[in-house]
C-alpha cells in the first residue's frame, strides 16, 4: 500500500512536470531564437541590450518581467508611446510583426523570457492565443 | 648579429611604408581637362567632389558646404523610425563617433531621408539618446529633393521611398567616406562590423595623405 503510494506520487510530478507551461521548453527556445534574429535582433540587439538611451534593452529589463501577459501583443501590434524600462523613459515607436503566427509568438516569448527575463518558465501557445485574442 | 638586426628593422620599415601607400581610390566622375604649364601642355583630371547643399541639423542651425571644409566626412542616410537596418547602423556609427571624438579633421553627417517626421526637435532628441551631444555627428535634415538628390550624385547611394517596405523608405546601409577634397574615396557596408572596423582604420590613413 505503502509502496503504491510511493509511485501514484512520482506519478503525479511527472505528469504535472510535463503540462505545458510548468518548465522551460528548450525546442520552443531554439525555435524562438532564430525568429529573434530575424525579426527582433535589429534593434534589441543579439545580446538584447538595446540601443543605447534609444531602444529599451530586454536584458534584465524590469519592463519585460511586469508586462509578460502583454509580450504577445506587443509582438504583433508593437507599441507607440512612452515606456519606462529600469527607471528611464524610452518613445520610439516599435513597429509589430504581424506576419508571426501564435506558435512563433509563443516561441520568441518563451525566447525572450528565459533568455533576458531569466524566467524559469514557459508560456503555452493557447495561452499566447488567449492573451492575442484580448489586445487592445 | 648586429647586420641581421639591422636587416631586421629594414624590412619592418619597409613593411610599413608598404602599409602607407596602400591609398584609397577616389570614386566617380573624372574629367580630364588640357591645360598649359610653362609653354607645356598638360593633361590634369578633375575628380567629382560633393555638390553645394543647404540643410539643418539638430541644434536648429543652417549648415551649408562649408562645413566639409578641411574635414574627413563620415555620412550616412537613416530615419529615426526605421525599424530595419537603422539601428545596427546607428550601433556601427558609434563605433566611428567614440574614434573620432576630439579630434578636429572628422565629422559625421547623417541624413535623415523622412524630413517630414524628422523634425530637428525629433532629430535633437534622437542624438542625445545615442549619446551625442557635440557638433561632430550632426544629423540633418531638410529639403526631400535636395536630400535624395545629394544622396544619389553626391554619394552614390540609394534611396526611395517605398510603402511596401517597412517602415516606408528604401536605403543602403552604406557609410561613405569623404575626403578633405570633398570627393567620395569608399563605401562602406554600415551594417557589417567588420567593414566599419575597416572604415575606422582607413581614416587614419586618410588622414595621413598629402
Amino acid at each position: 500500500m505503502f509502496r503504491l503510494i510511493i509511485i501514484t506520487s512520482y506519478l503525479f510530478v511527472s505528469i504535472s512536470c510535463m503540462q505545458e507551461g510548468s518548465r522551460v521548453n528548450m525546442q520552443q527556445v531554439a525555435h524562438g531564437q532564430e525568429i529573434y534574429s530575424r525579426s527582433c535582433a535589429n534593434c534589441h540587439g543579439e545580446d538584447g541590450k538595446g540601443l543605447a538611451k534609444l531602444i529599451p534593452p530586454l536584458l534584465d529589463a524590469d519592463y519585460l518581467i511586469a508586462h509578460q501577459s502583454e509580450l504577445p501583443c506587443i509582438i504583433k501590434n508593437g507599441i507607440a508611446g512612452k515606456i519606462t524600462v529600469n527607471k528611464y523613459p524610452y518613445a520610439l515607436k516599435m513597429p509589430g510583426t504581424n506576419k508571426l503566427s501564435d506558435v512563433e509568438i509563443a516561441a520568441v516569448c518563451n525566447f525572450v523570457l528565459f533568455r533576458y527575463g531569466k524566467v524559469n518558465y514557459s508560456i503555452s501557445v493557447n495561452d499566447v492565443s488567449n492573451q492575442l485574442k484580448q489586445c487592445k | 648579429m648586429k647586420t641581421s638586426r639591422i636587416l631586421w628593422i629594414g624590412l619592418v620599415i619597409l613593411g610599413i611604408g608598404c602599409g602607407d601607400a596602400k591609398k584609397l581610390p577616389i570614386l566617380g566622375n573624372r574629367t580630364p581637362v588640357t591645360k598649359t604649364v610653362n609653354g607645356e601642355t598638360i593633361i590634369d583630371t578633375i575628380y567629382q567632389t560633393l555638390p553645394k547643399f543647404s540643410f539643418v541639423n539638430q541644434y536648429g542651425e543652417s549648415v551649408d558646404e562649408s562645413i566639409l571644409s578641411n574635414k574627413i566626412i563620415i555620412a550616412d542616410f537613416f530615419f529615426t523610425s526605421c525599424p530595419t537596418i537603422c539601428p545596427i547602423m546607428k550601433k556601427q556609427m558609434l563605433q566611428v563617433y567614440e574614434a573620432i571624438k576630439g579630434k578636429s579633421d572628422f565629422l559625421i553627417l547623417s541624413h535623415t531621408i523622412d524630413p517630414e517626421f524628422d523634425t530637428v526637435e525629433v532629430l535633437k532628441d534622437y542624438a542625445t539618446r545615442l549619446g551625442v551631444d557635440d557638433k561632430q555627428w550632426l544629423f540633418l535634415t531638410g529639403k526631400k529633393e535636395e536630400i535624395y538628390s545629394l544622396a544619389e550624385k553626391g554619394y552614390y547611394a540609394s534611396v526611395a521611398q517605398d510603402s511596401s517596405e517597412p517602415g516606408g523608405y528604401v536605403h543602403s546601409g552604406g557609410f561613405i567616406l569623404v575626403d578633405k577634397q570633398q570627393r567620395v574615396r569608399w563605401i562602406y557596408d554600415g551594417t557589417s562590423e567588420k567593414e566599419v572596423k575597416q572604415l575606422i582604420n582607413d581614416l587614419q590613413s586618410l588622414v595621413a595623405e598629402k
